[in-house]
C-alpha cells in the first residue's frame, strides 16, 4: 500500500539563470536534500522517489531541472552559449530564493546525484565545499579526477598545473555508489583518451578509480579519507530498478542524514 | 461446441444446455468480469430490463455497427443470426446515437461495439440505423436474479488514493481526450513513473483501455469493472463510488500517478456532476482540457474557473493547429500542451505537477 507522504510540486524558474525544480516537504528546521538528475532529466521520479520515502520523510527534498538550453553542459559546470548560466552558480540562486520563499536552511546541504547528475553534485562539492553537509555520488559516468596535472573537468587542474579548487571538498563525507553491473559502455559512456587512461572504461571501474585516487589525495595532505565506496549487488545504469530492487533511497538517507 | 450440433446437446440438462449455448455465442467486451457459469436459465418475457443486465440477443439486421469487441478486445465481424451476450445500458453519444434501456425484454439495438443494447431514440444524421437485435432472453442466477454486471465490480473495504490523479475532461465527444490521456501516459511513464489509468464514465468499450495500456499504463480500468455497461443516466452518487473503487485499484497496484479520463462534454450532466463532485471532495490533484477547437477551449476554461478550477493545461485536438492554439491560449489564459509535449518525460512531468495557478499562459 502506498504510505501518504509529501508529493513534489513542480516550481518554475523564478528568473532567468535558475533551473526549475521539484519540491517537496519544504519546512524549515529540518535537513534539505538537493538531488540532481542524469541526461534522461528524471527530476520529477527523484522528487518523488525521495519524497514518499519514510525515511526522509522529516527532509526538504528538493530536484533542480537543468536543461541543456539553459545551463549548457550542467555536469561539467560547463557553458556552452553567452546567455547559458553555469549550474553552480544557478543552483545556489535557486536555493536562495527558496529559502526566502519557504525559510528552509540551505546553508549545509545534503547532496545526491545521479548519473549526470553524480557529476555535477561531486563537482559542486569540489568549488563550494562549505555548503555540502554530506555528498552521495551514484553512478557517474566519469569524474574530475583529484589531480591538479589534469586540466578541468578531467581533474582539478587549471591547465597550468596548479588546482582550481581547494582540498577542504576531501573533508565532506562522501559516499560513491555505482552497481556492479554498471559495466555497459554505451554512447552514453564518454571514452575521451584522458578519462580512460586515468579512470578506465566503465562505470564501476571509474568510481573505484575516483575513490583510490581521492584517498591518495587525502593522505599526501595528511588528511583522513572521508571517501567511501560502495558498490550495489546486481544493479546496472537505471535509477528506477536502483531504488525499486537496490534500496538506493534507504541507502542514500542512511549516508546522508 | 456449435449451437447447430443438436446430437451433441441431446440429454443435456436445461442449464447444460444454456451454458452450451452461452459458450457458443459472441460475447461482448463489457461482459468480460462476469462468471457465465451464474446464468442457470433465461427469462424470455414478463421482465422489466435494468441497466447492466446481460442478455443473449440474435442479431436481426446489420447497421451501424458491424463488428462486436469480444472480451480480449478483438473487434470480430458480426452476422445477421449472430447470438451475442451484451448488457443493457443507455447511451449519450452526440456523435451517433441517444438511446436508453427498454422498459421490455423486445427488439432493441446494438448501440455500442462493445457489446451495449438499448433502444436508440435519436442518431446522428451521418450515421447509419444502428443493428438490429431480438432478445432471445435475459440471464438469470440460481436464486431468480438477473445476471448483472454489479455482481462483478471490483470492491474494495478500503478507499485509496493514487499519489497524484491528473483528470482529462472535454469540450465533447471526439475532442481528443483519450489522445490526450494516452500521450500524458505515455510521458509519465517515460519520466519514470508508474502510470495508472481509468476511463470513469462513458459507453463501455476496450479501445480506450487498449490505447491506456499501449501507451505505457500499468494497469487501465474502466466503469464496466466498477459494474456498467454505460454512465449515462447513473446517478451522482454511484458515479462517486465507481470513481473512488476505480482509483482505490489503481492505489492498490501501487501506481505512482493516475490519469483518469471523464467522457464526453462538461455539458454532459454525469460529466458536469462527477468534476464538481471529484473537485469539491479532492479526488482530482489537476485537470487537463481537452477540446475540439479555440472556442470550447475558451468555454471550457471559464466553466472550469466558475467552479473554482484552472486547468493545468488546454490540449486535445485543437493542439494539433498552432493557429487555434494561439487563439486559446490568447482566450484562456492557460497555456497549452501538444501531443508531442504531453509525450515529452520532462514537459509532461512539469504538466502533472504544477500548481495549476503557476501554468497560466505568460
Amino acid at each position: 500500500m502506498t504510505m501518504t507522504l509529501a508529493l513534489p510540486a513542480f516550481r518554475p524558474a523564478g528568473r532567468t539563470g535558475q533551473p526549475d525544480c521539484f519540491i517537496a516537504n519544504a519546512k524549515a528546521g529540518q535537513p534539505v536534500l538537493v538531488a540532481i538528475h542524469g541526461i534522461s532529466r528524471n527530476a520529477a521520479e527523484i522528487a518523488m522517489r525521495f519524497a514518499r520515502h519514510p525515511a526522509l520523510a522529516g527532509t526538504t527534498i528538493i530536484a533542480p531541472l537543468f536543461t541543456k538550453e539553459g545551463f549548457g553542459q550542467y555536469q561539467q559546470l560547463q557553458t556552452r552559449k553567452g546567455d547559458q548560466t553555469r549550474a553552480d552558480t544557478a543552483l545556489l540562486a535557486l536555493l536562495d530564493d527558496l529559502a526566502e520563499e519557504h525559510g528552509v536552511d540551505v546553508a549545509r546541504l545534503r547532496l545526491f546525484g545521479f548519473s549526470g547528475g553524480a557529476q555535477m553534485a561531486h563537482r559542486f562539492a569540489m568549488f563550494h565545499p562549505q555548503r555540502v553537509e554530506r555528498l552521495c555520488v551514484v553512478s557517474a559516468g566519469w569524474y574530475a579526477m583529484p589531480d591538479a596535472a589534469l586540466a578541468w573537468p578531467y581533474g582539478i587542474g587549471d591547465g597550468t598545473g596548479a588546482p582550481l579548487v581547494s582540498s577542504d571538498f576531501l573533508d565532506i563525507p562522501t559516499t560513491v555508489i555505482v552497481g556492479n553491473r554498471d559495466t555497459r559502455v554505451d554512447g552514453s559512456v564518454r571514452q575521451d583518451p584522458e578519462i580512460i587512461e586515468h579512470q578506465g572504461r566503465n562505470r564501476l571501474r571509474r568510481a573505484r578509480c575516483y575513490v583510490r585516487a581521492v584517498e591518495a589525495y587525502a593522505a599526501s595532505l595528511g588528511k583522513p579519507a572521508r571517501h567511501r565506496l560502495l558498490t550495489l549487488h546486481g544493479m546496472s545504469h537505471d535509477f528506477t530498478q536502483c531504488v525499486n530492487e537496490g534500496d538506493l533511497v534507504e541507502i542514500v538517507a542512511q549516508n546522508l542524514l | 461446441m456449435s449451437i447447430h450440433d443438436f446430437e451433441s446437446l441431446s440429454g443435456l440438462g436445461r442449464t447444460d444446455r444454456l451454458q452450451a449455448r452461452l459458450a457458443a455465442a459472441k460475447r461482448a467486451f463489457t461482459t468480460r468480469n462476469v462468471d457465465l457459469s451464474a446464468a442457470v436459465r433465461m427469462v424470455r418475457a414478463g421482465r422489466r430490463p435494468e441497466a447492466g443486465d446481460l442478455i443473449l440477443a440474435r442479431v436481426t439486421q446489420l447497421g451501424q455497427h458491424r463488428r462486436i469487441e469480444n472480451v480480449h478486445g478483438r473487434r470480430g465481424d458480426l452476422y445477421v443470426g449472430d447470438e451475442i451476450i451484451v448488457a443493457y445500458g443507455n447511451r449519450y453519444a452526440p456523435d451517433q446515437f441517444e438511446a436508453y434501456v427498454p422498459e421490455d425484454l423486445g427488439p432493441c439495438h446494438l448501440v455500442a461495439g462493445g457489446g451495449v443494447a438499448a433502444r436508440v431514440t435519436a442518431r446522428h444524421a451521418a450515421i447509419k440505423p444502428a443493428t438490429q437485435i431480438e432478445v432471445i432472453g435475459a440471464l438469470v442466477e440460481a436464486d431468480g436474479r438477473p445476471l448483472n454486471l454489479s455482481r462483478f465490480a471490483i470492491a474494495s473495504a478500503s478507499r485509496l488514493h493514487p499519489g497524484r490523479v491528473i483528470a482529462v475532461v472535454g469540450s465533447s465527444m471526439n475532442a481528443g481526450k483519450t489522445t490526450t490521456v494516452a500521450g500524458l501516459v505515455h510521458g509519465l511513464t517515460r519520466a519514470g513513473f508508474k502510470v495508472g489509468a481509468a476511463k470513469l464514465t462513458g459507453t463501455g468499450s476496450g479501445g480506450d483501455l487498449w490505447s491506456m495500456r499501449d501507451a505505457g499504463a500499468a494497469l487501465a480500468v474502466d466503469f464496466t469493472d466498477a459494474g456498467h455497461a454505460s454512465t449515462f443516466g447513473v446517478a451522482e452518487e454511484e458515479l462517486g463510488r465507481i470513481t473512488q473503487a476505480l482509483l482505490t485499484r489503481l492505489a492498490e497496484a501501487e501506481a505512482d500517478i493516475a490519469v483518469v479520463e471523464i467522457a464526453d462534454g462538461l455539458l454532459q450532466q454525469e460529466t458536469a456532476q462527477l468534476v464538481e463532485r471529484g473537485h469539491r471532495n479532492g479526488w482530482f490533484d489537476g485537470f487537463v482540457f481537452a477540446a475540439g477547437d479555440a472556442m470550447g477551449a475558451a468555454f471550457g476554461c471559464q466553466w472550469l474557473a466558475q467552479r473554482g478550477i484552472t486547468p493545468l493545461a488546454v490540449s486535445g485536438l485543437l493542439s494539433a493547429s498552432p493557429l487555434a492554439s494561439r487563439e486559446a491560449e490568447r482566450t484562456s489564459g492557460i497555456a497549452i500542451a501538444t501531443l508531442a509535449d504531453l509525450r515529452d518525460p520532462v514537459a509532461a512531468a512539469r504538466i502533472a505537477f504544477s500548481d495549476p495557478a503557476r501554468r497560466v499562459a505568460a
